[in-house]
């Protein structure tokens, strides 16, 4: 028995010891900002969860690119903005998707809920650092232990494979709008939705925020001061709802919040940017036609009031 | 508990501690253990199910009791008709219901019977993991006794972790009283060798569950569930692919628990002798799912005369027991087709007295099979990929079209598409698997006459392989039968 234990002990030792060789050499290597470094002509980016991904256009928006990605929280999205801004010190100007679900508790779930922080760690998994692994470690161990190798496979397969740019291999977020319109069969269901929406909002008043995400907002305010430490301009936005959107029941909690915790962060809201029913895929995003409409006018709209400097 | 998930590999040595190192002063006290660890595997799934798998313990170890003790015919015919009876009635509750309610009120409505929604209702059922697995070690059991080939259990610690020892208690192998009560009977000893191997074992087995079989799953689910998407070569790749994915996973499944009773000093049944080397449809169900084949073959085959009447008496015989495991697997006509169409393959060499012919390994003793061999090999492999379409197939409609497009021209074009990677690994699989095919699973002896160091990189070539492809947790193919 003895000899038996002893033998499992040291193939165990020795097992730990490749896989960390095999993620240390992995971080070493993706630790070369080559890999992320975008075309010099981008000064803005766009971050954010869905509603960002689908509604600005980087096509049409100049110097811009939209790293907007569904289900990600402002945690994810922190540690794809560190390594953007430090591998493109060309990055003049963030802009962050700043929505009424925001607030929601859910958010807290798309941080550390099982598909969530398996999905994302596959590809941030290397750029977080200890502090915040713990972090997600403990919230979620059986998720994050079950990630880790996800993490590995993924980037071993990047370089086996000499896989394509950095950004579409690992699907880092972009642009994408689609070109449907469910307005009408999604009416019905929205309404009964409703009912809850109103329900669940008595209960939700100003101080309750973190009662609600526990902490998102936690890593929106990392970004912001991320931000500010480099000197990179920083914007709030919101993204357009059509009026029959029922996850803006919170507005007034959602201005509240925003003027209180972010004073000095310019914020522009699109919320209630006139488009016609065509021009929403869904109550809360926009779709391609929509998304185009939008970003004629946004597009001139940071030309007059975020100039970039080349 | 999957065998595959975080959980377990926190759970077994937890259970090698306390059997080893804790409990194995008293044999009582370790299988006590043991059956309380089972019940924690088991309620890990879903613990309100404990108390159907508690009832049908306690029903079989009495009823085992009364038929052993009464020597009046009677009386033993009701206990084992009760005992089989309610048995049955828990797996056709839970397992067929639903089949029986739909088809039975579509065929009253066909016949002109006025059937509306409420005659045979059909309801969400979840079916709880394993019972087919543990009705069978109930079965066989209850059987047995009345048959007179063992005496009952009085301990019911010892029978409760026969039917309930949890390697085998969700998807088998289907165990036998005979082999495996004796062995819960006597103190076990640690054995450096048996562990060793069960560690080999368990090894290969998660590499065939994790590494083969779940890279497979991933472009056989994408193939059939759009197979109107594909052309014939396609969707045969994608059947290729179901063939090594329920291979490995079922296999792979069966290594674990054999490997993990070992760890106990517990030897389980075998239930893969490296199938898909057969030379005829008759060897490869000698050498798949063994227990369930071999548990058919006494429980029905033999008792409805087996092949001792006439050549009607086999071929009907042969038809019962195929499509009964058919039907085993799943409440859906693709089974049974699946299971009908074994019978039809394997009912010409039963005729043809040749069922028989391949009882020993393929080219024992040789590296190479003859040319021969390998054609033998090919077809029987061919006609096996073909009747894994219905296995796989939603239903017999999809299934049908598929095979329609194989048997088209559409065969013939190029693949839309061709994932190397799972390609590549099949090989490597299937390469090992032939150079270890004359011992229980093909890890036994492979590579221990080779240098230590390089024994110990390739077997942590594996280990790391299987640490790089897991993360997913697929769930075995065989809990949902």
């Amino acid at each position: 028995m003895k000899s038996f234990l002893i033998k499992v002990f040291l193939f165990s030792a020795v097992f730990i010891t490749v896989v960390i060789i095999i993620s240390t050499w992995i971080t070493y290597r993706l630790s070369n900002n080559s890999y992320y470094r975008l075309d010099k002509s981008v000064k803005r980016i766009f971050l954010g969860h869905s509603h960002a991904e689908a509604a600005y256009s980087d096509t049409i928006i100049r110097n811009s690119r939209n790293f907007g990605q569904s289900g990600e929280s402002y945690f994810y999205t922190y540690q794809k903005l560190q390594k953007l801004l430090s591998a493109n010190p060309g990055i003049q100007q963030v802009f962050i998707e700043f929505t009424n679900n925001n607030l929601d508790g859910e958010m807290d779930q798309w941080t550390i809920e099982s598909s969530y922080l398996k999905f994302h760690l596959k590809k941030y998994g290397h750029l977080i650092i200890p502090r915040e692994k713990i972090f997600l470690f403990k919230k979620n161990p059986v998720a994050y232990m079950e990630a880790v190798p996800v993490n590995l496979k993924f980037f071993i397969d990047y370089f086996r494979t000499g896989a394509d740019f950095y950004y579409t291999y690992a699907d880092w977020g972009s642009f994408r709008a689609s070109k449907e319109s469910k307005i009408d069969s999604l009416r019905s269901v929205w309404s009964s939705r409703k009912t809850d929406y109103a329900g669940a909002s008595k209960q939700l008043k100003p101080s309750a925020v973190h009662l609600q995400t526990r902490y998102n907002l936690v890593f929106l305010d990392s970004i912001i001061n991320y931000c500010k430490n480099r000197s990179v301009k920083i914007v709030l936005i919101r993204a357009p709802q059509h009026p029959e959107y029922a996850g803006n029941i919170n507005d007034s909690l959602f201005h509240t919040v925003r003027t209180k915790l972010y004073p000095t962060v310019p914020f522009l809201d699109f919320a209630n940017f006139p488009l016609t029913e065509d021009c929403f895929l869904d109550f809360q995003h926009v779709n391609q036609k929509g998304s185009n409409s939008l970003s004629v006018i946004l597009d001139s709209l940071l030309t007059q009031q975020y100039p970039l400097s080349f | 508990m999957l065998f595959n998930s975080l959980d377990y590999f926190l759970f077994l040595p937890l259970v090698f501690i306390l059997y080893w190192f804790i409990t194995y002063k008293k044999l009582a006290v370790q299988n006590g253990m043991l059956l309380v660890m089972s019940y924690v595997f088991y309620g890990w799934w879903d613990w309100r199910f404990l108390f159907l798998l508690l009832f049908s313990t306690l029903l079989d170890y009495f009823s085992g009791i009364k038929i052993h003790e009464s020597e009046n015919p009677v009386r033993r015919k009701f206990w084992l008709v009760l005992s089989i009876g309610i048995n049955l009635g828990f797996l056709g509750f839970f397992k067929y219901y639903n089949f029986f309610a739909a088809e039975f009120g579509a065929l009253l409505q066909q016949l002109g019977f006025n059937v509306n929604e409420f005659t045979f209702k059909i309801i969400q059922i979840i079916l709880p993991v394993g019972i087919s697995f543990y009705t069978f070690h109930g079965l066989s059991y209850i059987i047995d006794i009345y048959k007179k080939r063992i005496p009952a259990v009085y301990n019911f610690v010892e029978y409760a972790l026969f039917v309930s020892y949890f390697p085998l208690l969700v998807a088998g192998p289907i165990e036998r009283a005979t082999h495996l009560l004796p062995q819960l009977q006597v103190p076990r000893k640690f054995n450096y060798h048996q562990a060793v191997t069960g560690l080999r074992q368990i090894l290969w087995g998660l590499f065939k569950k994790v590494v083969i079989a779940d890279s497979c799953a991933y472009y056989a689910n994408m193939i059939f569930n759009n197979s109107g998407d594909y052309n014939g070569s396609t969707l045969f790749l994608g059947a290729l692919f179901f063939t090594f994915q329920i291979y490995g996973d079922f296999s792979g499944y069966s290594d674990i628990a054999l490997g993990t009773s070992k760890l106990f000093g517990i030897e389980l049944l075998r239930n893969f002798a490296f199938p898909y080397f057969s030379r005829d449809i008759a060897e490869f169900w000698r050498r798949w799912h063994i227990s369930l084949s071999t548990w058919f073959r006494d429980y029905l085959y033999i008792p409805l005369g087996g092949s001792k009447g006439g050549k009607w008496m086999k071929v009907r015989n042969t038809f019962a027991i195929f499509l009964v495991s058919g039907f085993w697997h799943g409440a859906n006509w693709t089974f049974i087709v699946w299971g009908f169409l074994n019978a039809l393959y394997f009912i010409p060499l039963l005729l043809s007295n040749k069922n028989r012919d391949h009882i020993n390994i393929v080219a024992a003793g040789k590296l190479l099979p003859s040319v021969s061999d390998v054609g033998k090999i090919a077809i029987t492999f061919f006609l096996t990929v073909l009747a894994w379409i219905f296995f796989r197939s939603a239903d017999l409609t999809q299934a049908w079209d598929i095979l329609t497009t194989i048997f088209s021209s559409s065969l013939l074009q190029p693949l839309q598409v061709f994932p190397k990677e799972p390609l590549l690994l099949i090989v490597f699989f299937m390469l090992i698997e032939w150079l270890g095919r004359e011992h229980q699973f093909a890890l036994e002896t492979f590579g221990l006459k080779w240098n230590r160091w390089l024994r110990l990189a390739f077997y942590m070539v594996l280990t790391v392989m299987v640490f790089m492809y897991s993360g997913k947790e697929e769930t075995f193919i065989y809990f949902q039968f």
